[in-house]
């Protein structure tokens, strides 16, 4: 797998656009000085953005808020509908098709079987009130599994790589702490074993010790299952630690993409200069 | 191109944007050539743009112009200044190695996992890893009982060791070296020493930085002084050293 250099991107995003509000004929997003059009009001969330992401790669994406880090991530998982671009798939049909214009049919198989999202609150992730075994067994039997053996096995199995005890595979997560709810989102998004896994935020607002085990969870996924990652953080050292390359995103704009250590120490635009400069 | 690295008119110069934008010099116009089993050594003051060379070949810098041309063992001749960064990430995983007086650790990694994980993202087996890893870092006499335990702790000294382990694990085609000993007693830099004349022997060609001459002197071929940014001259080392 790491033989060979990565020529083929597994996710391609092309030209991608998201507008919150009517747009006019001022607003073109490209000309933008910021992403408010002054006319008529309408934010563009993402502007016209195109990146790869690679095999067993981790792409790290910073930003301040409202930079358009979530709704990008969100475009990608079709849970919000891109205004513009294209989105293409390596483990859907081999880049071939446009993700973005598939039927709604289509749109869910991919969900299902090619990508995970853990969002930084795991309440939008994980059902409540199911247990934890519960909310793993939705997502796998989603992706086909079908039997019931299997299916506690394989719940099990995630649960006990997140640290989870079994005893309490069957307690819903509403009753667990955050970094345990966090864990349960992990597992419940790698269940069905996603190529293509994106992270938002999902260290933010944890415990040193916890973020630190959700830390080590991503690597170990890296490690051993050469998945391929996205994540989005505003803590720089984050990134440092998991990403191999950085994008770094202003007003919906990509304004710098390279290596992690080369973004970190030799940073080309003013903003990620900035950025770099106020950590301490 | 028999070489293995090869520096035409590298500049490296940096822009900084702040109340008004400064423009600051790294390197200026460097060329030289390093074969394979070379080793380069590199001297001058602080602030005279040695490490800048090493962080622009690494590709931590992005080159302002120039080329570096570097004979891969898998991809033929590449030019790191217009490489992608997929290639670069390659050629980092698989055969060029940099080593800085500081220790960059994960969190949670003990040290004979850190030199593992430099094998296991080559490809090696989780056995194969262990049992090469533990032979390195005894190569380096890192005391045994700290092998299990997280670098954070450890001595400058022994992170130093670490860092060179974890580098010279790899066996990579293109080791970068800044300033490899400096934190080392007598004794450590004896091991380091042979280490570098191991590796020499099996192909690695080497650049360093030094301010130890007298311990550059004994494992380099040749020497460049750097000023102001700029190469002042070349000179072989002594034929001795080289069949040291």
């Amino acid at each position: 797998m790491f033989d060979t250099i990565q020529h083929e991107p597994v996710l391609s995003v092309q030209h991608l656009s998201k507008r919150f509000g009517p747009g006019c004929s001022s607003c073109d997003e490209q000309k933008l000085p910021s992403n408010i059009c002054a006319a008529c009001g309408t934010i563009w969330a993402c502007k016209d953005m195109t990146f790869d992401l690679f095999q067993g790669e981790i792409l790290g994406i910073v930003g301040e808020s409202g930079s358009g880090k979530s709704t990008l991530m969100r475009c990608l998982h079709f849970e919000q509908e891109a205004t513009r671009g294209a989105v293409y798939m390596r483990d859907y049909d081999q880049r071939s098709t446009d993700t973005l214009t598939i039927s709604r049919q289509e749109k869910q198989y991919i969900k299902d079987h090619v990508l995970g999202l853990v969002y930084q609150n795991p309440w939008e992730g994980l059902r409540m009130d199911f247990s934890s075994g519960g909310n793993i067994a939705e997502k796998l039997i989603a992706a086909d599994y079908r039997h019931v053996r299997t299916i506690d096995q394989r719940a099990e199995e995630l649960l006990e790589k997140v640290d989870i005890p079994i005893e309490r595979m069957s307690e819903c997560p509403r009753y667990f702490s955050g970094g345990m709810q966090q864990r349960v989102q992990i597992s419940k998004a790698l269940a069905n074993q996603p190529p293509l896994l994106f992270l938002d935020e999902v260290t933010t607002g944890l415990d040193l010790s916890v973020q630190a085990k959700v830390l080590d969870l991503i690597r170990m996924l890296q490690r051993e299952f050469h998945v391929s990652i996205l994540i989005v953080s505003h803590d720089l050292s984050v990134i440092r630690m998991l990403a191999d390359r950085t994008m770094v995103l202003k007003d919906g704009d990509i304004i710098e993409t390279g290596l992690t250590d080369q973004i970190l120490e030799d940073p080309q635009h003013p903003y990620t200069q900035l950025l770099v400069q106020s950590l301490i | 191109m028999s070489a293995r690295i090869e520096c035409h008119h590298v500049t490296k110069t940096f822009e900084l944007h702040q109340k008004e934008t400064r423009t600051l010099r790294g390197c200026e116009d460097i060329s030289f050539t390093v074969n394979p089993g070379e080793f380069a050594g590199i001297t001058g003051k602080s602030g005279a743009g040695k490490s800048t060379i090493l962080k622009t070949l690494y590709r931590t810098y992005l080159p302002t112009s120039g080329h570096m041309y570097y004979r891969s063992n898998s991809t033929g001749t590449i030019d790191l200044a217009q490489a992608s960064e997929q290639e670069i990430l390659y050629l980092r995983k698989n055969e060029i190695g940099y080593v800085s007086q500081f220790l960059k650790i994960m969190p949670r990694v003990t040290a004979l996992e850190t030199v593992m994980e430099s094998l296991l993202e080559m490809g090696y087996s989780p056995g194969e890893a262990r049992s090469e890893g533990s032979a390195m870092l005894y190569q380096f006499d890192l005391p045994e009982y700290l092998w299990d335990t997280y670098p954070d702790t450890f001595s400058g000294g022994e992170k130093l060791k670490l860092n060179l382990a974890k580098a010279m694990v790899k066996q990579p085609a293109l080791l970068l070296l800044d300033e490899p000993t400096a934190s080392l007693d007598e004794h450590s830099k004896a091991y380091v020493k042979h280490m570098i004349h191991q590796l020499k022997e099996a192909g690695t060609t080497m650049i360093g930085i030094f301010h130890d001459l007298t311990f550059m002197d004994t494992v380099v071929d040749k020497k460049y002084h750097m000023k102001e940014g700029k190469l002042t001259g070349t000179e072989e080392a002594l034929e001795l050293n080289r069949n040291d």
